[in-house]
């Protein structure tokens, strides 16, 4: 697929949180391994606690693994960060700056960090932020202080760009400017390693996608890859009882309000949903508050998540 | 506009510390109360000094209330609001979204610690001028011993500082996990009294405490009379002891900040 060298890659990688005994050791990422080509966006997914972050950090050059290999641009990013950190940018999950700090010159401190910086006002600019440059850090909202810590993390024209939950708790606009800057970066070539819980964002957004839990990849492909495995859903209600019409799915049906409700999981979608409407149409019945969707991916996040309750998920990779 | 921040070149491991070391000066200079507890501090220990030194007069005296103000202003610059804001910075996020770009650790670590060394040493030579035209000037032979002792306190105190903080869960707690030092450090330094007139044991011990050999390089370097008032300048073939206690105690808070540091926000 890609000839080129990954941007990033790593192998049987490890993490685990030495508590002061044994017992309170915990191992957060237990064996990935994973490839980042030049130009992808890629999302790791899963839920609270599946160590997304936890793996991150290790990338990031954060935090040393416990076992296993990292290398980002073919460097180690703890031992040779000199080699790496001019070319990347970091948004981290948490972060916040001293309230008394203006956002200018935390920008401007910042940029002089750097080997090379963009020109602190056309970043503050691109984040939507200018108009905010004399605001102490300690009197933005929650979203402008994000958006703070999105120009530092592209300030130094980076070739490869972390976010870790770059939107969470945003509102909307501040959600689409975020995105808008990422998308941005990307249509110039920029490589994205993301992590987000606004599912339709990443599968918009996203090339390839690794689900995480308890450790691990469980699932790993492009979107399309991933939703293909998984059930379309057709919903409706009918005013009175009715014996559906023949079709591929499975059927459920729950009787409230004074009428029914049906659901249908169906991984034929268009045969059902022609079956459907044709025998609605010649029994002159309605189907009320019809909601047919196909496959997403927020499905197979829950999934996932529900499988790994069951306790044993087997690790499975859709070949690319 | 934009040649603050584009740099023509890649800027050194010091530049980088000096650009954040800026930032945090302007902090701590917007921060009323510490600046204020700074400024007051100084006169307020003068006055309890002249009480103290009941018997010196002159130059004596400076060198007496030099060594006494030095060593106030590291602990409360270097070592107590240093670990405050340590655990500020650490608490708020921003420790580790600094180690997240360019900027190293200790590059970090420099940065938060130079404010309260400059202001230290800035109160410092304040009232060592005012008391030297006024009170009298002391016999500076040996002056770079003070200088030395200065800077190893202040290192020494900063990475103790460090080391604190990791074992510091809010600001506020700060209070308490300074004490130690903060109670024990004067005490036992030879500031008030000469280690001297403590049993030989003790004295053994209390020789051994980090702020001993920095009060006693202090004393010898701005020229300080002896416990009998003599000069101490001819006890410098005695300063070997002192060095190595203060060396001792710089690779003891090195390796204490490496192991204790923390950079992550307790949550």
């Amino acid at each position: 697929m890609n000839t080129t060298a990954p941007v990033i890659e790593v192998s049987g990688l490890r993490r685990t949180y030495r508590g002061s005994s044994a017992k309170e050791s915990f191992e957060a990422v237990r064996g990935v391994d994973l490839e980042v080509h030049r130009g992808e966006v890629f999302a790791l997914l899963g839920t609270n606690g599946a160590g997304k972050t936890s793996l991150l950090e290790v990338v990031e050059g954060l935090a040393s693994p416990s076992a296993g290999r990292v290398r980002v641009f073919g460097h180690d990013p703890v031992a040779e960060r000199r080699h790496v950190r001019p070319r990347t940018g970091v948004v981290l999950q948490h972060s916040a700056f001293p309230p008394d700090a203006k956002v200018l010159e935390m920008a401007r401190t910042w940029g002089r960090t750097l080997s090379e910086a963009q020109p602190v006002e056309e970043v503050l600019e691109l984040v939507g932020l200018a108009h905010r440059a004399d605001v102490a850090a300690g009197a933005l909202s929650g979203g402008e202080r994000r958006r703070l810590d999105l120009a530092l993390a592209i300030m130094g024209r980076p070739e490869l760009l972390f976010l870790d939950e770059p939107t969470t708790g945003l509102d909307p606009e501040s959600r689409s400017t975020t995105w808008q800057t990422v998308r941005g970066l990307v249509a110039q070539g920029t490589t994205v390693v993301l992590t987000s819980h606004y599912l339709e964002e990443v599968e918009q957004l996203a090339d390839r996608i690794a689900v995480m839990h308890a450790g691990v990849v469980v699932r790993e492909g492009t979107p399309a890859e991933l939703v293909a495995g998984q059930a379309a859903r057709i919903e409706f209600t009918l005013a009175s009882d009715e014996r559906l019409p023949e079709l591929r799915g499975e059927h459920v049906a729950v009787r409230s309000h004074g009428t029914v409700r049906h659901v249908v999981t169906t991984h034929a979608l268009e045969d059902d949903l022609r079956a459907l409407l044709a025998w609605g149409a010649r029994n002159g019945l309605s189907l009320g508050a019809l909601d047919a969707r196909s496959a997403s991916l927020e499905q197979l996040f829950l999934d996932v998540a529900r499988s790994a309750d069951d306790a044993t998920v087997t690790p499975q990779e859709i070949p690319a | 506009m934009s040649t603050l921040a584009t740099p023509p070149t890649a800027p050194s491991s010091l530049e980088r510390a000096w650009s954040l070391a800026e930032l945090e000066m302007s902090l701590l200079w917007r921060n009323k109360t510490a600046v204020v507890t700074a400024v007051g501090f100084t006169p307020v220990l003068v006055v309890l000094g002249v009480r103290v030194f009941d018997g010196l007069a002159g130059g004596h005296l400076t060198a007496s209330l030099t060594v006494l103000l030095a060593t106030f202003t590291l602990l409360l610059g270097s070592y107590y609001n240093l670990t405050t804001a340590t655990v500020a910075r650490r608490e708020e996020g921003m420790l580790k979204r600094l180690t997240a770009g360019e900027v190293s650790r200790a590059e970090v670590l420099v940065a938060i610690a130079l404010p309260h060394f400059l202001l230290a040493l800035v109160q410092t030579a304040l009232a060592f001028v005012g008391l030297s035209l006024t009170v009298g000037t002391p016999n500076l032979t040996y002056v770079f011993l003070a200088f030395l002792a200065f800077l190893g306190g202040a290192v020494m105190l900063s990475l103790l500082a460090f080391a604190t903080s990791g074992k510091t869960r809010t600001v506020e707690s700060a209070q308490l996990t300074t004490m130690p030092l903060l109670m024990v450090a004067p005490a036992f330094g030879g500031l008030f009294f000469p280690l001297d007139v403590l049993p030989d044991a003790v004295r053994t011990v209390a020789e051994l405490t980090p702020l001993a050999p920095v009060v006693e390089l202090l004393r010898v370097g701005l020229g300080a009379a002896g416990p009998d008032g003599t000069e101490l300048v001819a006890g410098l073939a005695t300063t070997g002891r002192p060095l190595a206690v203060l060396f001792a105690w710089l690779v003891l808070a090195a390796y204490l900040a490496r192991r204790s540091t923390r950079w992550d926000a307790r949550r």
